[in-house]
């Protein structure tokens, strides 16, 4: 099993921009263009709860086990 | 503040060691012309011609600069770890290995020259008459505190190793 990020389908449902969502949470474009690849190894709590609170969300939007 | 003070310390440093490294091989080639770098008198053999020192007292003196090597290959990796740290980043992963180098070289040269000291002054004073011909061997504190700082700087370079892989971990995470 591993865990998929589905954080390029939120920020579709969203309508936001990458730049927009990096600059608000307060992450590079570049960091963010790798989670949402999954071509990092990990993502801070800290993290996810910017994402959730940007993006009206919940973690379980974003990660999905598959 | 570590930013700013590592760099410049260790560009200071880059430049003291550069400086050793080019001046102790100089005072050591002097020390040994005007036999002050020697455990042993040889000015007996001052009305000898140049060259002429017996093969004994030539080995000790290679015997002699085994751990001196050592030390230099330490100073070396310290030229090259002050070098890394100009850049500021203190867990740069070549740091480390470095570190832990330096460590290595520091022991071998301290341990070398505390176990070499009686085969360099007895082969140094193998060709002189009877009853002069000597082997000392000696231990000080500050051997002792050598060896135990060569050592906790291997543990360091080993910690740092462990850290500077965390610190890489740590950046792939988002």
């Amino acid at each position: 099993m591993e865990i998929v990020v589905r954080l390029d389908v939120m920020m579709a449902m969203r309508k936001i921009k990458g730049r927009d969502l990096a600059a608000k949470i307060g992450i590079t474009e570049q960091n963010l263009s790798l989670l949402k690849s999954g071509k990092v190894k990990g993502i801070r709590f800290e993290t996810l709860a910017k994402l959730c609170a940007v993006l009206e969300c919940q973690p379980a939007d974003i990660l999905e086990a598959v | 503040m570590l930013e700013t003070r590592l760099p410049r310390i260790a560009r200071i440093f880059h430049s003291v060691t550069v400086a050793s490294l080019v001046m102790l091989p100089l005072l050591l080639i002097v020390g040994i012309g005007s036999n002050t770098a020697l455990p042993v008198n040889v000015n007996g053999y001052a009305d000898l011609s140049d060259g002429a020192w017996p093969v004994s007292v030539w080995l000790g003196l290679f015997v002699g600069l085994i751990p001196f090597v050592f030390s230099m290959f330490a100073l070396n990796a310290m030229r090259r770890l002050f070098g890394l740290y100009r850049s500021g980043d203190p867990l740069d992963p070549k740091a480390a290995p470095l570190i832990k180098a330096i460590g290595f070289n520091l022991l071998v040269a301290a341990v070398l020259g505390v176990v070499l000291t009686p085969i360099q002054t007895g082969l140094m004073s193998m060709s002189n008459p009877a009853g002069e011909r000597s082997i000392s061997a000696e231990i000080s504190s500050s051997d002792i505190g050598f060896i135990l700082v060569a050592g906790l700087m291997m543990l360091i370079g080993w910690s740092m190793n462990e850290a500077s892989k965390i610190a890489a971990e740590n950046r792939e995470f988002v």
